[in-house]
């Protein structure tokens, strides 16, 4: 974590940082693939996840985290 | 860590060279003309994203893309990057001897309740507002996570239950059912209870204590109302039902009171 630059967004940036990573968001505020909008985004513990929820996107294959204690908690212990 | 040269556009390379540590933020607000400011009291350059010209956009979005392809950067939500800090920097060698001990024996999902719950305890204990955390826990975990977070903060995991299986695995066990499954070993009295709920949560803990063999229960209260509806509810109970009562911990100036329900 400390040799990683934190690039920190507010709720209006979600939209721009979703869209750059080729995602977007369905009807019902889950975040898509956008290229297959079928597919539903899923977190490491195979959650799908809201846009609301999403509070953390890390390296290689894109992970996206939800912002609650466990799922913060596990990202800190290198479990996700 | 992200190389800041790759600004080069957005930002002089000669600011460049100052901040190489610091935390990009991206800024959605619109007005103004800047394309960027440096907060060195954060250690933070901040990006107006609005104000960039499209050139400049597309390199911004390059580099956030390599950066999180390559592992360099980390994406974190504004309202998020706190709770992350302090979870990193969480390390108490208490909550880790209480982790350890029961990582062998509860379940994984109980387990990790437990784990989210010594830091909200060490939250709670530096007078930080645990509210969202506590909300946090009982979303993932439902109401079994909410009784985990509620015995942990009073400390019944190393005061009770790590005695209680060094003595007897069998009587742990049947202690952590009663506690956790049954809920009746404690209530946590809440201010969204009412007298006639605190009253009924009373008398079934003193019913279902007497029948599972329990020799106490626990009544615990944090704040003036809550302690009041706390020893209101005792005083009505009394007559009508065989129990004595101890104050097990009563403090004014902390608004916290613990009394012990003996059957």
């Amino acid at each position: 974590m400390n040799t990683k630059t934190k690039i920190i967004f507010g709720e209006s940036g979600k939209d721009f940082i979703l869209d750059i990573l080729g995602k977007s968001v369905d009807n019902e505020g889950f975040i898509i693939e956008k290229n297959n909008p079928k597919v539903r985004v899923q977190t490491p513990e195979g959650r799908e996840i809201t846009k609301d929820q999403l509070a953390v996107i890390v390296k290689g294959s894109q992970k996206f985290i939800a912002g609650d204690l466990t799922s913060l908690m596990k990202l800190s212990k290198g479990e996700l | 860590m992200i190389d800041l040269k790759k600004f080069n556009g957005i930002i002089p390379q000669s600011k460049i060279k100052d901040i190489y540590d610091y935390s990009i933020k991206l800024d959605f607000s619109t007005g103004g003309s800047k394309c960027y400011q440096i907060s060195r009291s954060d250690k933070t350059l901040i990006i107006n994203v609005n104000n960039l010209p499209l050139k400049e956009k597309k390199i911004l979005k390059a580099i956030i893309i390599d950066s999180i392809d390559n592992d360099k950067a980390i994406l974190i939500a504004n309202s998020r990057t706190e709770l992350l800090d302090k979870l990193y920097k969480y390390n108490d060698s208490n909550d880790n001897q209480i982790l350890s001990f029961f990582k062998p024996i509860l379940s994984n999902k109980d387990w990790e309740t437990l784990r989210d719950s010594l830091f909200l305890r060490n939250e709670f204990k530096k007078h930080i507002n645990i509210n969202n955390l506590k909300l946090d826990i009982k979303t993932r975990y439902g109401e079994r996570g909410n009784t985990i977070s509620n015995l942990c903060t009073a400390g019944y995991f190393e005061e009770i239950m790590i005695p209680l299986y060094n003595s007897s695995k069998e009587d742990f066990w049947a202690y952590y059912d009663l506690a956790l499954d049954m809920g009746i070993t404690a209530l946590f009295v809440n201010a969204k209870m009412k007298i006639d709920e605190i009253r009924y949560e009373i008398k079934r803990r003193l019913y279902l204590g007497k029948k599972y063999g329990l020799q106490y229960i626990h009544i615990h209260g944090i704040g003036k109302k809550n302690i009041k509806n706390i020893n209101d509810c005792i005083k009505q109970e009394k007559g009508n039902l065989n129990f004595t009562e101890k104050h097990l911990f009563t403090d004014k100036s902390l608004n916290v009171l613990i009394v012990e329900l003996i059957l």
